[in-house]
């Protein structure tokens, strides 16, 4: 078995069922808790406005913009690039078409690349702050720091497989294959589960909120 | 209305007293292990879906920082709230989390280091007033857990001094700084007296408990007046009750579930026993969440009856077309400040606008309000903190910056917590702004009543002396007090007493204390004060005195047979038992750490 059949093979197959039961495992140990239904008179119905607010709060308030307009701007910037990288390059819709059968129209080389280079120049700019941003010093643990250099390793390696450089083409993709397999494999046990969380966490926070009259 | 004179000097003496509360109460005595391990079992016990979530969802983005007061002043990332919670979070992973086993191996418990190094996190450095909430892409309810983190610390007996200290006056005497029945029921006929109200105590038949706090009682008269005279003038069937008035709820301030529940229980038996449809909480801001919010949750089911603070009920009041106020005259600019534990925290926000509006007053509303508005610096319990006066004093100059922005000649206020907090971080930085509150202005501008032709005068000095008649001059020489052997004696007790001189001498207190007995035209016996010791002593003899301290001697007996605590003293100034001829208010104010060995002089005294 090559580096690159054993990549695509077992290791990724590996990743993608600890990244699933590690899913599961992670959020039931959330939601075995019981939740806390209160018993004061509302003031306003609240079903909606906790799912409003899971939209709503992607946009920070206005009065917050001139301290955190920036970080906000490239914070959804990378966020948003890592997702085009990841559903609008060629070979990735290929890998999603074994997968799971569908398969879309993709972005242009000329479009994805520099859309990779810019998402994972943020990535590397989003660490040297953590390291050197005073707040960000104090809170930061090894989970951190881990889970940017975990995340930046596929657009890295995707990078340098594309661009042909140093190692052979499927040496470097097997590379970046293994890079997603890490990835997956870190993601339910680390604080990329807030790709998930946010949902629940925000519209657990609108719903307190709006049944109070307080706009989330 | 601002503050008159008399409404001066009794803030200062309630500061003082306010900020006497440290070293009151013995140190909760336990072994470290067992602090460690009741901490752990709040943040056991209080898990639940909401907290992992909250826990879980965090991502270390550091946002939270830009929207605390404290950070944005500073720009100090101890401040950061959710480095906070970095020890619940530890807790949670190593007992609760999913991956639980592996921390345990690879991470070490807490300890009560870790517990000592969270005490000013979660006290001193931070108001609970939610604002980080507001920023957290994750919506994370951080004052909820900082709340939680209280309660582990009040379990671990860690909590601040001065806040264990109103939670065991109130589990105990069911008040606040000593306002009991008594000293409610002399400021009601005082209030009686002085306005001609109508007052209804534990009266059947009524629709709204009314319910008041010490501040309001010891300090804030007017917003009391104000509330009284705006329910009689609506002509509601409303009472207070004689064994359920006071609203503060220390219990939930200081993260005490026992208090909290039994401050709740006094009230919500008291509401159903009565057969009320309203509860009426007072412009304390917290007694807000206590009743509307949490209330429900410790009876256990829902409220059989309204909860509505008065600039709520008021505001609403003139929505629906049921209260009309006099406008105010001259085209007077405002700014609002919503409190956080009612708005934020509460949602009321219109009902103290519309009032504003009835008012014709002209508002300009700071940069952040609603629920996005700056804490005034000092709430949940942070302005009884002793250690926390520089992180108010930061909170205080936060807000005004965005006071100041809006060119208004007054801040008005529904939150007597905030209202002291403005006044006293003004002193502190010669700010000037008119601070007022809401229910005091709704009641100064009820149709109907001659309008106060100048604000300042609605609260005068009472007419009515409430105090004991002096002895005769025989009768108390015969007694020796203040004489000036018994003067010569009382300066070897001050300087016998290391609870007087230290922090005296720590804050270089120089001072020339009169004492003498009400009625007399001057005092008797005079200490010289320097540097926290009495270097001279005698008889008075016309010299310039800061304080000229006066009282009836049965009063004086009373104090040599039992020194009185602070809540004593607070109680005979109120009451005019104790009068200050001559007060040093300013250095009061300026310097507050005065005020614990002011009352530990009673005991000096005691041994004169």
């Amino acid at each position: 078995m090559t580096l690159l059949e054993f990549a695509r093979g077992p290791a990724l197959q590996w990743a993608l069922i600890i990244f699933l039961f590690g899913i599961f495992f992670r959020l039931a140990s959330i939601f075995v808790f019981h939740k806390n239904k209160p018993l004061s008179a509302a003031r306003k119905p609240s079903f909606f406005a906790g799912f409003k607010t899971i939209f709503s709060r992607s946009i920070p308030h206005a009065i917050f913009r001139k301290r955190i307009g920036g970080l906000f701007i490239t914070s959804t910037a990378w966020h948003l690039g890592f997702l085009f990288v990841l559903l609008f390059f060629g070979p990735h819709i290929d890998f999603f078409k074994g997968l799971l059968g569908v398969s879309w129209a993709g972005a242009p080389n000329s479009v994805v690349m520099p859309v990779a280079g810019f998402t994972l120049a943020l990535l590397i700019w989003a660490l040297i702050r953590r390291f050197r941003h005073p707040v960000l010093k104090k809170i930061s643990n090894m989970d951190d720091y881990l889970s940017l250099i975990i995340t930046a390793l596929p657009l890295l390696t995707g990078l340098m497989a594309s661009a042909h450089i140093e190692m052979r083409y499927e040496t470097m993709l097997a590379i970046h294959m293994l890079s997603v397999s890490l990835l997956l494999v870190w993601f339910p046990f680390s604080k990329l589960m807030h790709v998930l969380l946010f949902a629940p966490s925000r519209k657990r926070l609108g719903e307190k909120l709006a049944r109070r009259g307080v706009k989330a | 209305m601002s503050m008159d004179k008399k409404m001066q000097d009794s803030f200062a003496m309630f500061y003082g007293m306010s900020q006497s509360l440290e070293g009151q109460v013995e140190p909760v005595e336990m072994e470290d292990i067992l602090r460690v391990a009741k901490a752990k079992e709040v943040f056991i016990n209080k898990a639940s879906r909401d907290t992992a979530l909250n826990l879980d969802a965090c991502v270390n983005c550091g946002w939270c920082a830009e929207a605390c007061q404290f950070y944005v002043a500073s720009g100090d990332p101890k401040f950061t709230p959710v480095a906070k919670l970095n020890l619940m979070k530890k807790v949670q992973k190593r007992e609760l989390g999913p991956l639980r086993g592996l921390y345990k191996m690879f991470t070490k418990d807490i300890t009560v280091d870790d517990l000592k190094e969270l005490q000013p996190k979660v006290f001193d450095d931070c108001t609970m007033c939610g604002r980080c909430s507001m920023i957290c892409p994750m919506g994370i309810d951080i004052s909820e857990l900082v709340h939680t983190n209280r309660e582990a610390l009040l379990e671990a007996g860690m909590i601040p001094s001065s806040l264990d200290y109103m939670c065991r006056e109130q589990d105990k005497e069911g008040t606040i700084f000593g306002a009991g029945e008594k000293l409610l029921d002399y400021r009601l006929d005082e209030l009686k007296e002085e306005y001609g109200v109508d007052i209804y105590m534990d009266k059947p038949d009524s629709d709204i408990l009314m319910l008041t706090s010490g501040l309001d009682i010891h300090l804030f008269n007017d917003a009391m007046l104000g509330t009284i005279k705006t329910l009689d003038h609506l002509k509601v069937k409303w009472t207070l009750c004689s064994h359920a008035f006071e609203g503060a709820n220390f219990g939930l301030l200081a993260g005490s579930d026992k208090t909290q529940k039994h401050s709740t229980l006094t009230i919500v038996n008291a509401a159903i026993e009565m057969g009320v449809k309203l509860v009426l909480t007072p412009e304390c801001g917290h007694t807000y969440p206590a009743m509307r919010w949490a209330a429900a949750e410790i009876y256990g089911k829902p409220l059989p009856f309204e909860v509505m603070t008065v600039s709520e009920y008021f505001g609403q009041q003139i929505m629906e077309g049921k209260l009309k106020l006099n406008k105010v005259p001259g085209n007077k600019v405002v700014t609002l400040h919503d409190p956080c534990k009612v708005g934020r925290h509460g949602g009321v926000f219109e009902e103290a606008r519309a009032v504003i509006h009835e008012l014709g007053l002209e508002l300009h509303e700071t940069e952040s309000n609603r629920e996005l508005n700056y804490c005034c610096g000092g709430g949940a319990g942070n302005f009884l903190i002793h250690s926390a006066a520089a992180t108010r004093k930061l909170g205080f100059q936060n807000k005004m910056i965005e006071v100041k922005d809006t060119g208004a000649e007054s801040l008005v206020v529904s939150c007597g917590s905030c209202r002291l907090n403005f006044e006293a971080g003004k002193l502190d930085s010669n700010e000037t702004i008119e601070i007022e509150s809401i229910a005091a202005l709704v009641g100064e501008n009820l149709p109907g009543q001659k309008q106060p032709t100048d604000n300042k005068k609605v609260i005068s000095e009472p007419t009515k002396q409430k105090q004991t008649q002096p002895l005769d001059e025989n009768e108390s020489a015969s007694i020796g007090r203040f004489s000036e052997s018994w003067m010569i004696s009382f300066k070897k007790a001050w300087n016998d007493t290391a609870k007087v001189t230290e922090p005296l001498a720590a804050i270089n207190f120089d001072s020339n204390i009169g004492y003498g007995f009400l009625g007399d035209d001057k005092p008797r016996g005079v200490l010289q004060v320097k540097n926290g010791h009495v270097v001279s002593t005698g008889n008075y003899q016309g010299e310039k005195l800061n304080w000229d301290i006066r009282a009836s001697e049965k009063l004086w007996e009373k104090w040599h047979q039992s020194p009185p605590n602070m809540t004593a003293i607070g109680l005979a100034y109120t009451m005019r038992k104790m009068q200050f001829i001559q007060g040093d208010y300013a250095a009061m104010l300026t310097e507050p750490r005065m005020a614990g060995p002011f009352i530990k002089s009673f005991e000096a005294m005691s041994k004169a």
